[in-house]
């Protein structure tokens, strides 16, 4: 399998995977602002997901371009393994060009050398002196590290990949002291489930490990296939997220919520017949600036002697009333007409509204070319205010009640407490 | 019969999975605040009851987040991001040749089960003690940063809702916390990695250390011989 393939077939599982995973945050993005997902789906969470998946897959590929980045950050597909070589010098002297031989299963590609790291190398490096320190000290050999690097096998290895070519040798440059282990990391393609290289070296005293991660291949079905592509992507997702987050997190400072607040809570009011009456509910605009506010007066009876109407505090003709800027106050006046009949008056006022979103970032100067968009959301309901009155008769009179009988009451000081 | 309180709470035990769940209780109820149309925060504070109940939720509730919280950490952020590094591995396979156990048939976690016992076996003890020193002094810490990870993530994005409906900050100020606090969790979840990559090393040479010292000895027994 060329190597060129598999970069084409990484790319576009990148990409994929990048567009499911931007869809998905654009929908929960719109839901959290407020714009109906259905109305926008073509116009704006389509667009702007294959938008944004082509600038990070985009990036990616860009970044991948360099070794150390490909290394660390590319896409991994599920026949990806990462096969860990560990050589120990288990003889009595130092180990000079050795000949490591790897034969590589059929069907299996080597993808690229995993370049040097200068800095976290020497970690790996750690000399196992438990087996040979009296040796060392017994026949006073004192060996230098000449610097194994892993990257020239993998490179060598790489180089050499044939498709006739299976058994690949790798003769060493460096020294091995006694009693040192070095580690080389493979990154292979395979089409065989769990394989295991074979791996053997003329040197006896030359201990060869191998093993290798435990996300390989699985069993050959779509699920499982799957299940690797998000399991060995799980890195690029995390930062993916976390990076697309911050942004979001930007544009959700642009769009602040539709978010008001009620004084009071509620309204529980004894009144008497044959009054008008009336409480004000103030609203103060704790979000975004608010349009085409509406009161809903839903009471158990429908009766329309309760009124609930709305003022936004502004100069009637300057204003629209439907319009509520965000930080100021506005207020509900519920008020009882006099010819309201005696009873119990249970309901809620339900108070919607909608507001204008730009849901892209205010970061590039775009405005300056484009002028900016605003998209409505639908009418949220922001608060319920429920009400409980009770209209009690007017003393010594005769009225007519809720269900239309005439009554005459006496009057009793309990009946006209508030 | 006189009564004893139970030794079994464990300051690192405490530090790695009870407060993050206790966090993540929090987040629960400002998330329900949040949807909520009543003031629950309010609710809260207006009497003791209230916040005997409200405290009681915290513990009930954040005790059973902490160990949920520690198993999605065991599952994805260990087992599939932290083991996926090549230092991470490559210790992992030193640790597993030195101890002699074959990767393919038993998981990192299976070979330091199976290599305690073989401690406990053949030390005694005492190296219950050692294995509790190496979990205490490293791998709590790695749990910790982990779990905070998590319980971070969903918090940076409940908290600006949450202050803006109970204390009526500004918006942007409230969006500039949630980036600090999402700054705050990306932070320990590169100390939960450097941590763990601590506990890796020090595991191995905590086993290294034991095999030099049965090696002496064997080699002191030869030489007499």
């Amino acid at each position: 399998m060329p190597e060129s393939h598999i970069n084409l077939k990484r790319i576009f599982y990148d990409f994929i995977f990048t567009l499911v995973l931007t869809a998905i945050l654009c929908a929960l993005l719109m839901k959290a602002i407020g714009l109906t997902i259905s109305d926008f789906l073509f116009s704006i969470v389509i667009p702007a997901s294959i938008i944004i998946a082509i600038i990070i897959s985009f990036f990616h590929w860009l970044l991948c371009n360099s070794d150390i980045y490909f290394w660390k950050f590319a896409f991994l597909l599920p026949g990806d393994i990462f096969y860990y070589i560990i050589a120990t010098n288990n003889g009595y002297s130092c180990i000079y060009d050795e000949e490591i031989k790897i034969k590589l299963p059929e069907g299996s590609v080597l993808i690229r050398p995993k370049p040097n790291h200068k800095n976290s190398e020497p970690a790996l490096k750690d000399v196992s002196r438990y087996r040979d320190d009296f040796r060392r000290i017994l026949k006073g050999l004192k060996c230098h590290h000449a610097g194994f690097l892993a990257d020239k096998l993998a490179s060598h290895i790489s180089d050499n990949c044939g498709s006739s070519e299976r058994s690949l040798w790798k003769n060493r440059t460096g020294a091995l002291s006694i009693g040192e282990s070095e580690s080389y990391v493979l990154w292979m393609h395979t089409k065989i489930n769990r394989t295991l290289i074979p791996i053997d070296t003329k040197n006896k005293f030359l201990d060869l490990t191998i093993s290798h991660c435990d996300w390989d291949r699985g069993d050959f079905c779509k699920l499982d296939s799957l299940y690797l592509l998000i399991s060995k992507n799980v890195i690029l997702l995390l930062i993916r997220l976390i990076v697309l987050a911050f942004f979001i997190l930007l544009i959700l400072m642009q769009n602040p919520p539709l978010n008001i607040v009620t004084e009071p809570l509620q309204v529980q009011e004894n009144w008497t017949y044959g009054e008008m009456h009336y409480v004000p509910i103030a609203i103060k605009n704790i979000g975004c600036d608010l349009f085409s506010v509406n009161v809903l007066n839903q009471n158990s009876s429908n009766d329309s002697s309760i009124n609930a109407t709305w003022s936004n505090n502004r100069w009637p003709n300057r204003w629209p009333r439907d319009y509520l800027k965000s930080g100021e106050i506005g207020f509900i006046n519920l008020s009882v007409q006099r010819n309201c009949s005696p009873g119990e008056y249970r309901g809620n006022l339900v108070i919607t509204a909608n507001a204008k979103r730009n849901p892209l970032p205010d970061l590039i100067p775009y405005y300056t070319i484009i002028p900016p968009t605003f998209y409505q959301t639908y009418a949220k309901t922001l608060v319920e205010v429920p009400f409980f009155i009770r209209i009690a008769p007017k003393p010594n009179a005769t009225v007519h009640l809720a269900n239309g009988k005439l009554k005459h009451e006496n009057f009793h000081p309990s009946s006209s407490r508030r | 019969m006189t009564g004893e309180i139970p030794g079994q709470f464990e300051y690192e035990h405490l530090l790695s999975h009870t407060f993050p769940g206790f966090f993540t209780a929090v987040t629960f109820f400002m998330l329900i605040d949040v949807w909520s149309p009543s003031r629950l925060t309010e609710l809260v504070l207006s009497n003791y009851n209230n916040m005997i109940a409200f405290i009681g939720f915290v513990l009930l509730v954040g005790t059973i987040m902490g160990v949920i919280l520690d198993n999605i950490h065991h599952c994805i952020l260990e087992g599939l991001i932290f083991d996926q590094f090549d230092e991470v591995q490559l210790w992992i396979t030193k640790f597993n040749r030195l101890t002699k156990i074959d990767p393919n048939k038993f998981n990192h976690c299976d070979s330091e089960n199976i290599i305690y016992y073989n401690f406990v076996n053949t030390i005694g003890a005492d190296a219950l003690n050692y294995i509790t020193h190496l979990r205490k002094g490293k791998y709590c810490y790695s749990e910790f940063y982990a779990n905070t990870f998590i319980a971070l993530v969903p918090f940076s994005m409940v908290v600006p809702y949450y202050l803006l409906k109970t204390f009526q900050i500004s918006w942007s100020l409230c969006i500039c916390i949630s980036f600090f606090i999402l700054s705050i969790s990306c932070i320990s979840l590169v100390s939960s990695y450097q941590a763990y990559m601590n506990y890796n090393k020090s595991l191995y040479y905590l086993v290294l250390g034991f095999i030099n010292k049965d090696n002496n000895r064997r080699i002191s027994c030869q030489n007499r011989i």
